[in-house]
């Protein structure tokens, strides 16, 4: 479609490319509402961008779940407010 | 999961720049347990993690008075401890990190605008729990070069809220993003071959 043809219609196109740059803003649901608009639709329509989308979402849910760590022992607390005691009576 | 509620308690601001004990105690109570873990996750060392927790609310304590109301007490108390991290971390390192022009490197390419390489979905069992992608999947992040490596753990991680991330790090949430997309995006070409082998 011509550009200026675009533009009067109000309809915007996205590459590939775009749509990779608009990943994390699409995610965190802060892209305005004409560039949604125009990068759903160019989702939905490709599927190139649609396997990268599943493999970006599965990274991020992979690094959340590597990072497993241990519950914290229970005298956690009371260590560190002992701590905190102790220095802050030094100081006095 | 995320471990945290999502409602933010509030604490008493007032009662903590008079310096009451029981405030600070209440201070401690609440937030020890996340940031302990946030800080071993981002030292991988309980006994590093420590530490740098009690330094941070000792610091915290003795500049309560220069904490602005307009950000988060929370998001005050990470920043502290961060900085301390971030020391330690480098001197401990246990990887080689990588740098810019290797993550350069690990985005995807494009040409006239469409993705120069096919892609596939990832099979969904990619997710199942498994220890040796899980190892895997540490070893990438710990090898992102520091400032990206951190956009992660606060981020995707920790969850906290790019707005969050923007306050804590001193950038603009755009800003954020875009470390953060180069992240992942390391990350998933780090991954990928290994998923797409099936070896993991
Ligand atoms: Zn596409």
């Amino acid at each position: 479609m011509k550009q200026w043809l675009q533009k009067w219609l109000g309809r915007k196109r996205l590459t590939c490319e775009e749509v990779n740059r608009f990943l994390a803003a699409y995610l965190d649901g802060a892209l305005d509402a004409r560039t949604q608009t125009a990068f759903e639709a160019h989702l939905q329509a490709c599927s190139d961008c649609q396997a990268y989308l599943d493999q970006y979402r599965k990274t991020v849910e992979l690094a959340r779940r590597a990072a497993k760590v241990p519950e914290p022992p229970p005298e956690l607390i009371e260590h560190t407010l002992a701590f905190l005691r102790a220095r802050l009576s030094q100081q006095k | 999961m995320p471990e945290f509620s999502d409602t933010q308690p509030t604490y008493d601001l007032e009662a903590l720049k008079h310096g009451d004990p029981a405030a600070f105690e209440a201070l401690v109570r609440a937030e020890s347990p996340r940031l302990f873990r946030f800080l071993l996750r981002f030292l991988e060392d309980e006994e590093d993690a420590r530490n740098v927790m009690q330094e941070a609310f000792l610091q915290a304590f003795q500049r309560i008075d220069t904490f602005q109301g307009d950000a988060r007490l929370t998001t005050w108390l990470y920043g502290i401890a961060l900085n301390q991290a971030r020391v330690l971390w480098r001197k401990n390192r246990r990887y080689e990190t990588m740098d810019e022009a290797d993550l350069d490197r690990l985005q995807p390419s494009f040409s006239r605008g469409m993705y120069a390489q096919r892609h596939r979905p990832w099979p969904p069992d990619v997710l199942a729990e498994r220890e040796d992608l899980r190892q895997l999947v540490r070893e990438a992040i710990d090898r992102l070069p520091d400032n990206y490596r951190e956009v992660i753990l606060l981020r995707d991680i920790e969850e906290f809220s790019t707005e969050e991330v923007a306050r804590l790090l001193g950038l603009s949430e755009g800003a954020v993003r875009v470390r953060l997309h180069r992240a992942r995006q390391a990350l998933r070409a780090l991954l990928s071959p290994h998923i797409e082998k099936g070896d993991v």
